[in-house]
């Protein structure tokens, strides 16, 4: 398409090596996403999401205490609006609460977040669990 | 005949219609206005320079996507199946594309075009999803496969329509495939679903189908329809047609303006489901959805021709 007009005759026969090697490439990379796709949709994991969450560190954070945590969805689908809560206990005493919500965690992935506390979670029995998600 | 100050897309329009009037007269001056080109080339097709003009398409043209965070999550949770429908129908247009842009080239040439500009819109959305951080360590392999995938859609098409958008050298050939019948209803298409594209991730065409009534929706469609035929009488105008006379009128409403609407209703349809923005809505807001998202659609399947 570079060709000038004038030179009509003059139809590109071939292209270099190294140009095929690309489109080859571009082959590949084409028919492995389709095949892909229609390999998630037959036989892949539709269950629904199962999310564990792990605290990976608790640290001060200006007047309270921060605990990151790190979320993983180990089922097939994804959960949209996550909610992660935080619960201190006291033995059997609901001390303090904090919660967030993971906007999207897909299937087998992970994601980190972090929560707020005003007492030290070093103290206390430190719960975290997931509340509820939605479809996304 | 280049004027500097005068944009891209009037530059092209003109062509256009300078092609309409007078073929040869318009090849001699596109040959004058890419004289700097002729002479440059040499015997060899420069294979390198078509390249570094895929890859600059490629970016133009998705990075509106790149930076919308729907398309980064509908790579993950929209419908294998339906995903995988949609990146073959791409693939196919990409084909066609190349087929239509493609002036005086074999077929095995338009073939080795067209994988090449999917070879090239891949690597510009994986490198481009990875340089934002879209494309992080910790995600799965569906994930990351399903947001390079989707995203190297607008990539690919991008890449296969650089040549002529970079460079708008029209050969004689590819006027005359362009020029069909068929051949302009693919590219109103193209333009359609180009558009839609677009649009259709966001969550507000959705929203604006709901916040509107019947009444908008019918005037939407009315408005969706008038432009369509204010840009198509333009370009379908013919010297010594008069363009506001009935004839002319009803000419290109009933060969462009209606046919091209349909096509960019059902593509906005086809599209909305494809990214599962229907599922579960009531009938009347289908309808009502596919009207909003027809207009961009209208809009893009109308100038087709002229940003194409």
């Amino acid at each position: 398409m570079t060709k000038s007009s004038d030179k009509k005759d003059e139809r590109i026969q071939d292209a270099p090596l190294w140009m095929w090697g690309i489109a080859l490439l571009g082959l590949v990379l084409v028919l492995g996403s389709i095949l892909f796709m229609l390999y998630g949709a037959v036989i892949g994991d539709t269950s629904p999401p199962d999310i564990v969450v792990r605290v990976e560190s608790i640290e001060d954070a200006g007047s309270g205490f921060l605990v990151m945590f790190r979320t993983i969805n180990e089922g097939g689908s994804t959960a949209a609006g996550l909610t992660i809560e935080g619960t201190l206990m006291d033995g059997t005493e609901n001390v303090e609460t904090s919660n967030t919500t993971i906007e999207y965690l897909p299937s087998h992935s992970e994601r980190k977040g972090g929560l707020f506390f005003t007492l030290d979670p070093r103290q206390y029995e430190l719960e975290l669990r997931a509340t509820g998600y939605e479809e996304p | 005949m280049l004027r500097s100050g005068k944009s891209k897309k009037q530059h092209l329009h003109e062509s256009f219609f300078v092609e309409k009037t007078n073929q040869s007269d318009m090849v001699n001056k596109s040959n004058n206005r890419h004289k700097h080109h002729t002479e440059q080339q040499t015997s060899d097709h420069n294979f390198a320079k078509d390249l570094a003009y895929d890859f600059g398409g490629a970016i133009l043209f998705s990075f509106p996507l790149l930076m919308t965070m729907e398309m980064w999550w509908l790579g993950f949770y929209m419908d294998r199946l339906r995903l995988a429908l949609f990146l073959f129908w791409a693939f196919a247009i990409v084909l066609a594309l190349s087929y239509l842009e493609g002036g005086e080239e074999t077929f095995k040439i338009e073939v080795l075009d067209a994988l090449v500009a999917c070879a090239t819109g891949y690597t510009v959305a994986t490198v481009m999803l990875f340089l934002l951080g879209i494309i992080k360590p910790g995600m799965s392999l569906d994930e990351i496969i399903g947001k390079i995938a989707l995203h190297a859609i607008p990539c690919s098409i991008g890449a296969i329509l650089a040549r002529r958008q970079l460079e708008a050298e029209e050969t004689k050939k590819e006027a005359r495939r362009r020029e069909g019948y068929h051949a302009k209803l693919f590219l109103m298409g193209v333009g359609a679903i180009f558009l839609a594209f677009q649009l259709a991730p966001t969550e507000e065409i959705i929203l604006i189908g709901y916040m509107m009534t019947e009444v908008h929706a019918a005037l939407l469609v009315l408005v969706s329809l008038c432009m369509m035929q204010a840009f198509l009488a333009s370009i379908e105008r013919r010297p010594k047609v008069p363009i506001f006379s009935a004839g002319f009128f009803w000419n290109v409403f009933l060969r462009y303006t209606i046919v091209g609407y349909a096509v960019a209703l059902l593509l906005s349809f086809y599209v909305l489901w494809t990214f599962g923005r229907v599922d579960g809505i009531a009938a009347l807001d289908i309808v009502k959805a596919s009207v909003v998202l027809g207009f961009p659609a209208a809009l893009g399947a109308a100038t087709a021709r002229l940003i194409l």
